[in-house]
């Protein structure tokens, strides 16, 4: 039993050299990555044994320490994120954290490496569909990082990212500004009414007096009207809305639109607010 | 039967203090290790979500204006001095109300940020880090188009020196600097 100590500093000692001998290979033979053991999306749920959140809480602890290490590959990161959302597809926090980390690997990110962060977007926004941050930063990834000289995908690209933007913007707590940053998008897509159409959605449905000023200047902007006239005619829609929407939900306030309204855009027009069911 | 109690007598205190204290020497060397690449991990994620809000409102801007906002220079992160511990961005200054940057990230930071603007070919904003070849800068030149460049400034380490990040209007990609490396 003496020897119990001893033992324990000879392991020490051993695990110490193996570490130093593998560093010091690696040096040797310039091998600048490693690439992390992670279950396949398929095997993770499996492999968690029920424990699906103590999962993906332990793969994340593998991947912070792997990501902010000096020699993690876009497909270890990849392959641990998607192990993780596999795991635990609620886990709010990872969706977006996940899609950075994954491109900023220090070896092999490419393109394919932006669009595997993008499903992974894609995934959060069906499994959490009332967070505004995942489609609000899948949107930016479609319309910044994803690269193409084609034209026509780089428009598919441009009218995806802006649609989920346009989505992110009428979830809970999103900026209602944001409205505007759609309205330019749309602009630059050329499709000048359907910017049109969102913002004057928007105004109806939000209550920050800025964000509204903000939002009428950029309509009457686009729509070369005078923003005095807009906000009357505005207001007046609003009125009837508010009015329709207190007869038909007496028991719901005005934002539940946003939920269980109809769609609006495209082709919105304030007056089918205020139209009798 | 003297000699089967005489195995059964378990540890001494020593051997498990000993036992204890390597252990604890492998924790100690561990866990500031952890915390320090997983701080490291969360920091360069907080660039990336900040560049692309940036991105998105520069151009925003841009095409609501003409021109890109205001420069703000190398001089103008903010936060000023950033820590190995998160910050809080508020109070917000008046440059970034400017440009309605509205943070998908985290209000609490671990990174200063700023960013330079200048006009097609003019140089003059350009600031000494930014244009300095690297390994002590980025090698940033003026293009031939309206421009701007975005520059984080970090101490994910706590330790002297900050580590810098850069990415421009016309590159994408975000390059990495640390000081005194």
């Amino acid at each position: 039993m003496r020897a119990a100590p001893t033992a324990a500093v000879a392991i020490a000692l051993i695990a110490a050299a193996q570490g130093a001998r593998v560093a010091a290979k690696d040096e040797r033979t310039g091998a600048a990555t490693d690439e992390p053991f992670a279950p396949s999306p398929a095997a993770a749920p499996l492999l968690s044994l029920g424990y699906r959140e103590l999962a993906a809480d332990l793969l994340l602890a593998r991947a912070m320490p792997y990501l902010g290490g000096p020699r993690s590959t876009a497909e270890g990161v990849a392959a641990l994120c998607e192990a993780i959302v596999a795991s635990d597809p609620q886990y709010r926090q990872v969706y977006e954290w996940c899609a950075h980390a994954m491109t900023l690997a220090r070896a092999g990110v490419d393109q394919r490496t932006h669009l595997r962060a993008i499903a992974l977007l894609e995934r959060g926004v069906r499994e959490l569909p009332d967070d505004w941050r995942i489609p609000y930063t899948a949107g930016q990834m479609y319309l910044i990082d994803l690269q193409t000289d084609d034209p026509a995908q780089r428009r598919a690209w441009n009218e995806r990212g802006t649609r989920l933007i346009e989505a992110a913007i009428r979830k809970p707590d999103a900026p209602a500004e944001a409205a505007t940053t759609a309205a330019v998008l749309r602009t630059r897509l050329g499709q000048h009414q359907r910017a049109i159409d969102g913002l004057r959605e928007m105004l109806l449905i939000t209550s920050d007096a800025s964000a509204r000023q903000r939002i009428l200047d950029k309509l009457a902007e686009l729509s070369h009207a005078d923003a005095d006239e807009l906000a009357a005619e505005l207001l007046e829609a609003r009125r009837r809305f508010e009015e329709a929407w207190a007869r038909d939900h007496p028991a719901l306030p005005a934002a539940m639109y946003l939920l269980i309204g109809p769609r609006a855009a495209p082709g919105f027009d304030p007056a089918d607010l205020s139209r009798e069911r | 039967m003297s000699r089967a109690r005489g195995r059964q007598r378990g540890f001494t205190l020593i051997e498990l203090m000993v036992a204890v204290a390597v252990m604890g020497i492998i924790v100690a060397i561990a866990i500031p290790i952890f915390t320090g690449t997983t701080r490291k991990a969360k920091g360069e994620a907080e660039v990336k979500t900040y560049f692309q809000d940036l991105r998105t409102r520069m151009e925003e801007y841009q095409q609501q204006r003409g021109v890109y906002p205001p420069s703000l220079g190398e001089d103008a992160f903010h936060p000023a001095e950033p820590t190995a511990r998160r910050q809080t961005i508020f109070p917000v200054p008046a440059a970034w109300t400017a440009i309605r940057l509205r943070p998908s990230g985290s209000t609490d930071v671990y990174c200063g940020y700023t960013w330079a603007t200048g006009l097609a070919g003019d140089a003059a904003n350009v600031g000494a880090l930014a244009s300095a070849a690297p390994p002590g800068g980025f090698g940033f030149s003026a293009p031939a188009t309206s421009w701007y460049y975005l520059m984080a400034r970090c101490n994910l380490d706590g330790a002297p020196g900050y580590s810098y990040y850069f990415t421009d209007s016309t590159d994408l990609s975000i390059r990495t600097l640390d000081e005194g490396s």
